[in-house]
């Protein structure tokens, strides 16, 4: 009597042990990522202009972007306060049918952050009639 | 006997499974996310009449930078352009976000926030330099 | 009795100690996978400027594997020769351009210069000076797609 006791005891143990297999939600849990790839893209706008730069994203995930500078074209060495309008969507035509954009002053952390699945897409720099004159722009953007 | 090659058993069942069970165990084992200071880098340098100098810094996590020209000159009194922006892909350069036209000072001329990443500080002549002037910058960073 | 004791014993061991499932004999499956390829839908005209050295482009979405029709139409403009041969190719948009993949050198007329089967997403067509102009050109090109 008592082995067999013993014996279902043991059993039951072992069962118990290496049954469940399901994980449990992480308490406390640091996700390390790949950061991307990172662009700066230059270049001049017109008054009334507008501008696209088209990049592939190798995976789904985050398009993040900050207008870096705006300068006279003249001028590069005093920086502007003109906002000018940001936007994240798929090319199209000769432009960047947009799906987002913001109205944006130059500074340096993120100004437009978009999820976005794996395939092609732009981002579209524009004078939405801020300016009175061509100036030279610098955006940072970072895509999967 | 019997008595006790049963409670060998008994024992051996106990032990056998405080093992198993032991080596069952999925729990992930966390640690606690270490914080980091901020980082001081000085910056000397020269530049000549009309010429600007800058300098590439990284950001290794998102926060405020402060940049101070603790020294400029001589000659006294002198007034440079004085500005934070982005590195330009070749190197040659960096893209302000924003400037001030500022003389040497004990406390940070410019202060921003960043995200994590490369950033640049850039001094230029206002066209008032007449010698090659030397400075220092202190520049604190994430 | 003990002896049966002891079996249950093993059999529980041997059930927890491998957790993978038993392996069985792969038996081999043999798939075969057709993949439909559409005929063009729709019809877009690119009308655009070729500047001396220079190249223009037009991007569009494939939304179904399927053919695309690439013609370019027509060319001219002041000191520019219906007949001049331009730059034409289709790829996919990067950066400020379009970055090809498979180009021809033609003159304007009205058979297809490029077809190819693409897979659904966004691809774009390049016109471009390759040597050939002296004043800037006009064009049209045709896109067919699905």
């Amino acid at each position: 009597m008592t082995a067999r006791l013993l014996t279902v005891a043991l059993l039951a143990t072992l069962t118990v042990a290496c049954g469940d297999d399901s994980p449990t939600s992480p308490t406390d849990t640091t996700t390390t990522t790949s950061s991307g790839t990172t662009v700066t893209y230059t270049g001049t706008l017109d008054v009334g202009g507008s501008r696209f730069y088209s990049f592939t994203n190798a995976a789904a995930g985050s398009v993040t972007a900050f207008l870096a500078s705006v300068t006279a074209t003249t001028d590069n060495r005093v920086p502007l306060a003109v906002p000018l309008q940001l936007g994240v969507g798929i090319p199209a035509g000769t432009d960047c049918a947009t799906t987002t954009t913001q109205m944006v002053g130059p500074g340096l952390v993120s100004q437009l952050s978009v999820s976005l699945a794996a395939g092609v897409f732009c981002l579209r720099v524009a004078d939405a009639g801020q300016l009175k004159a061509p100036v030279s722009f610098a955006v940072r953007f970072t895509h999967p | 006997m019997r008595a006790r090659v049963y409670r060998r058993i008994g024992l051996t069942a106990v032990l056998l499974g405080a093992a198993l069970a032991t080596g069952c165990d999925d729990a992930a084992t966390t640690t606690s996310p270490t914080a980091t200071s901020p980082v001081t880098e000085l910056f000397s340098a020269q530049f000549i009449p009309g010429g600007s100098a800058s300098r590439s810094f990284v950001a290794a996590s998102a926060g405020t930078v402060s940049l101070t020209l603790s020294q400029l000159g001589p000659p006294t009194g002198l007034v440079v352009g004085f500005g934070i922006g982005i590195p330009q892909s070749n190197g040659s350069g960096c893209y302000l976000t924003q400037s001030v036209n500022t003389g040497a000072a004990s406390s940070p001329q410019i202060t921003a926030q960043v995200d994590a990443g490369s950033y640049c500080v850039r001094l230029y002549d206002l066209g008032t330099m007449t010698s090659a002037t030397g400075f220092t910058v202190t520049i604190v960073r994430p | 009795m003990t002896v049966g004791l002891l079996a249950l014993v093993a059999l529980g061991v041997s059930a927890c100690a491998d957790k993978s499932s038993t392996p069985t004999s792969p038996t081999t499956t043999t798939t075969t996978t057709t993949t439909t390829v559409a005929s063009p839908t729709t019809t877009e005209l690119f009308s655009g400027r070729v500047n001396v050295g220079g190249a223009a482009f037009y991007a569009f979405s494939v939304v179904e594997n399927g053919t695309v029709n690439i013609n370019l139409a027509d060319v001219g403009g002041s000191n520019v020769p219906s007949t001049v041969w331009l730059g034409l190719g289709i790829g996919t948009p990067s950066g400020e351009d379009c970055a090809t993949s498979t180009t021809t050198n033609t003159a304007a007329g009205t058979a297809t210069q490029l077809t190819g089967t693409y897979a659904p997403g966004v691809y774009c067509v390049r016109v471009w000076d390759i040597g050939n102009l002296v004043a800037v050109a006009a064009f049209n090109v045709t896109i067919a797609h699905p």
